[in-house]
C-alpha cells in the first residue's frame, strides 16, 4: 500500500511539473445554472459557448443536478479555487454566493450573477434577462386582455425559495393591485421541479374552483404540467393557461389551445450577454449606459446604480409567431 | 483463529475508506494537481462540517438498534435554523442565538424520541412524518425566504479559517466526534448503546435502561442537526429554509458508508467521520475535473454498493 502510494506520489510531482508548461492564456468564463439538464439552461450554454468562440474565452458549464442551494455553492467555491477567471451563477437563493464573495475577490476571479440575482452579496454585476417588473406586469397585462378585469387567476410556481421567481410573483400582486382591482389572483403554489407535481397542483385548482379563468406557470418546469392539466380537465377555451415558458416547450400547448401566450425571453441570447459580461470585467473595461454587441439583437442596457446589464424588454410567444423561434 | 480475525470488522471499514481516500486524493494528484492544496483542504472541510455533524446523530440512533434511523434530520437543520432566526428577528439578543438555535434541534429530538419510545411508532414512519413535518413548518413560517440578519460575530466564526482548517469544524465537528468516540469506547453508557444494539431483549434482561437512552439518543441526534442549523446560519450568513435539504439520505450514505451496521451494535463514528470525508472529496475531485454532476450521484452509488460488498465479503468469510 504504502509502496504504492509512493509511486503514486512521484508520478503526481512529475505529471505537476508537466501541466505547469501547458499553462493556458486563454481566459475562462464559468456559467453556473441553477439545474443542469433542462432545455432552458442547455439554451443559455448553448449562446454562452458561441460567444465563447466569438470573444475567444474558454467557457465553463456545470451546476447541481436538483436544486440545491448547497451543492450549487460547493460547484461555486470549487471553481474558485479552481482559479477561473470569471464566475457567473444563476442563484437559487439570494445568499447562494454570500459566503465565497470575500474568497473571489482575493483571488481576484470576477464573481457575478445572471438569470437569477443575489442583490446585496457584493457581486460585480447582475446580467439580467428582463427586468423582474417588466416579467411581471407583462404577464397579467396580456392575461387581462384575454379573459378580462374580474378573473380568477391561479399561479403555479417551482421551489418555494426561487428569489426570482417569488419576484415575478410579487410584480404580478402588485400590477393586479394597482390597475385591476377586480382581478382575484389565488394564492400561489409551489411543485418543486418536477413536472408531474405541476400537472397534479393545476389540476386541483382547475378541480376546486369551477369559475377559474387564467393559469400561471411560472418557473418553467411547470409549463407541461400546467398545460396538460388544461387540456385533460377539457377546459381549453375556458382556463387560459400561459406561463414563462420557452417556445419548443409551449409550441404544442400554444397550438392546442391550452395556453393563451408565453412571455420569456431568448435564453441563448442571455448565455451570450453572460460570457460577454464576463470577458469586460475581465478586462477591466466598464460598461456603458448602452451596448451594441455583436451577436445580439437589442442593446444591452446597463444601470449603474443598481448594477445591472440588461438583456433587453420580455418577449410575447402566441400561436401566430411560436413558428418563427427554436429554443 | 488466524491473523486477519485481529484485524475487527470496525477497522477493516475505515481501512477500506482510507485507501478509497487516497486513491481520489492520488487520482486528482494525477489528473489535476494544481487542484490539491490549501484551498482545497479549507473546501472539503467547510462542506464536511455540516454533514459530519449531521451524520454523527445518525449513526448513534441507528447504533442503538431497534430499527433505529432519523429522517428528520435535514428538517431538523432546516427548522432550528429558522425558529433561531425568526426568535432572533421577535427581538431576542443575538447572544442567545447559538442556544436557540441548539434548544429548538434539542426538542425537535426529544420529540422523535417521545413518538418512539413512549408512543411505539416505528423509527422509519415517525421520523419519516416528522421529517415532512419539521421541513414543511420551515418553509411554511418564511414563505420560502431566506431569513437574514446574522450577525457579524458569528459569520466571523462561521467563514474564519485557521491553517486552512475552517474553524467550525475545528470547533464544532472535531470535539462531538472526540467526545462521541471516548463515549461510545470507554464508558458504560457507550457499552450501553452497544448492547442495546446488538440484542435488545437482553439488554433489557440486563436491566439496561432501554427507551430511556434511545430517548437520550433522539435527543442527540436532533441537539446536533441544531448544531448543524447554527454552522449553517454562520457561514451563509442567513437562514434558509430548505438547507437541510438531502441531508437525510447523504447522512444514511455516510453512516452505511462508515461502518455502522443497519440493524444497530455494529460500527464506531471514527468510520462515518472517514465517510463524510471520503464522500466531500470524492464530489470536491470530480467537480475539480469537471465531470459532470449527474455522473458523481451515481458515482456516489455505485461506492457505497462496493464498499458493503467488501464489507459483507469480508464478514462471510469470518
Amino acid at each position: 500500500m504504502f509502496k504504492f502510494a509512493k509511486q503514486l506520489l512521484a508520478a503526481t510531482v512529475l505529471t505537476a511539473a508537466a501541466t505547469a508548461a501547458f499553462a493556458q492564456d486563454k481566459p475562462k468564463v464559468a456559467f453556473v445554472p441553477q439545474l443542469i439538464g433542462i432545455p432552458y439552461f442547455n439554451a443559455m450554454e448553448a449562446g454562452g459557448k458561441k460567444a465563447a468562440e466569438d470573444l475567444g474565452v474558454e467557457f465553463i458549464y456545470t451546476g447541481p443536478v436538483d436544486t440545491n442551494p448547497v451543492d450549487q455553492l460547493q460547484i461555486v467555491q470549487t471553481l474558485i479555487d479552481q482559479g477561473v477567471n470569471a464566475v457567473s451563477v444563476s442563484v437559487l437563493d439570494a445568499s447562494s454566493i454570500a459566503p465565497v464573495v470575500e474568497a473571489a475577490k482575493a483571488k481576484n476571479v470576477k464573481l457575478f450573477t445572471s438569470d437569477s440575482d443575489a442583490p446585496d452579496s457584493g457581486r460585480a454585476v447582475y446580467v439580467a434577462q428582463a427586468t423582474d417588473e417588466g416579467l411581471g406586469f407583462a404577464i397579467i397585462d396580456e392575461l387581462v386582455r384575454r379573459v378580462g378585469e374580474d378573473a380568477k387567476i391561479g399561479i403555479v410556481s417551482g421551489e418555494a425559495t426561487a428569489s426570482n421567481l417569488n419576484a415575478w410573483i410579487g410584480f404580478m400582486k402588485a400590477r393586479a393591485a394597482e390597475k385591476y382591482p377586480k382581478l382575484q389572483l389565488l394564492e400561489p403554489q409551489f411543485a418543486g421541479g418536477t413536472a408531474q407535481r405541476a400537472t397534479q397542483i393545476a389540476g386541483d385548482l382547475i378541480a376546486a374552483n369551477p369559475d377559474l379563468k387564467g393559469l400561471i406557470a411560472v418557473a418553467s418546469s411547470t409549463c407541461p404540467g400546467v398545460a396538460q392539466a388544461i387540456e385533460t380537465a377539457g377546459k381549453i377555451g375556458q382556463v387560459v393557461g400561459t406561463g414563462y415558458c420557452s417556445p419548443n416547450t409551449a409550441r404544442s400547448y400554444l397550438k392546442s389551445g391550452a395556453f393563451g401566450f408565453t412571455v420569456l425571453w431568448d435564453p441563448a441570447q442571455l448565455g451570450y450577454l453572460t460570457v460577454w459580461a464576463g470577458k469586460q470585467l475581465i478586462d477591466g473595461k466598464q460598461f456603458e449606459a448602452s451596448n451594441t454587441i455583436q451577436g445580439l439583437q437589442s442593446p444591452a442596457t446597463y444601470d449603474a446604480t443598481k448594477g445591472i446589464l440588461l438583456l433587453g424588454p420580455p418577449a410575447i410567444f402566441t400561436a401566430d409567431n411560436v413558428d418563427q423561434f427554436d429554443f | 483463529m488466524n491473523k486477519v480475525l485481529r484485524l475487527d470488522s470496525r477497522s477493516v471499514s475505515l481501512l477500506i475508506l482510507v485507501c478509497l481516500w487516497v486513491l481520489v486524493i492520488a487520482g486528482l494528484a494525477i489528473l489535476k494537481p494544481a487542484a490539491l492544496g490549501g484551498a482545497m483542504l479549507t473546501s472539503v472541510l467547510q462542506f464536511s462540517t455540516i454533514l459530519a455533524l449531521v451524520a454523527l446523530g445518525q449513526s448513534l440512533v441507528i447504533l442503538a438498534g431497534g430499527a433505529g434511523i432519523d429522517l428528520s434530520v435535514g428538517g431538523a437543520v432546516s427548522l432550528s435554523a429558522i425558529v433561531a432566526m425568526l426568535l432572533l428577528k421577535a427581538g431576542m439578543p443575538s447572544v442567545l442565538l447559538p442556544f436557540a438555535c441548539m434548544g429548538a434541534g434539542l426538542l425537535l429530538g426529544l420529540f422523535n424520541g417521545y413518538l418512539v419510545t413512549r408512543l411505539r411508532i416505528l423509527p422509519l414512519i415517525a421520523t419519516l412524518g416528522t421529517f415532512f413535518v419539521f421541513s414543511g413548518l420551515a418553509l411554511a413560517l418564511t414563505g420560502g425566504a431566506a431569513q437574514s440578519g446574522v450577525p457579524q460575530w458569528m459569520l466571523s466564526w462561521g467563514r474564519g479559517v485557521w491553517f486552512s482548517i475552517p474553524v467550525p469544524f475545528l470547533t464544532a465537528t472535531i470535539p462531538v466526534f472526540v467526545l462521541a468516540a471516548v463515549v461510545l469506547g470507554y464508558t458504560a453508557w457507550g457499552r450501553w448503546i452497544y448492547a442495546m444494539g446488538h440484542n435488545e431483549t437482553s439488554a433489557r434482561l440486563v436491566g439496561i435502561p432501554v427507551d430511556r437512552t434511545r430517548m437520550i439518543l433522539y435527543a442527540l441526534s436532533g441537539l446536533l442537526a441544531g448544531v448543524a442549523g447554527l454552522v449553517s446560519l454562520a457561514w451563509l450568513g442567513s437562514g434558509r429554509p430548505n438547507i437541510g435539504q438531502n441531508l437525510e439520505l447523504e447522512s444514511l450514505t455516510a453512516a452505511m458508508l462508515g461502518g455502522i451496521g443497519i440493524f444497530g451494535g455494529r460500527g464506531g463514528v471514527g468510520g462515518v467521520f472517514a465517510a463524510v470525508v471520503l464522500l466531500i472529496t470524492l464530489k470536491t475531485g470530480l467537480l475539480q475535473l469537471n465531470v459532470n454532476t449527474v455522473w458523481q450521484v451515481g458515482i456516489v452509488g455505485a461506492l457505497l454498493i462496493v464498499v458493503l460488498l467488501a464489507d459483507r465479503f469480508y464478514q462471510n468469510r469470518r
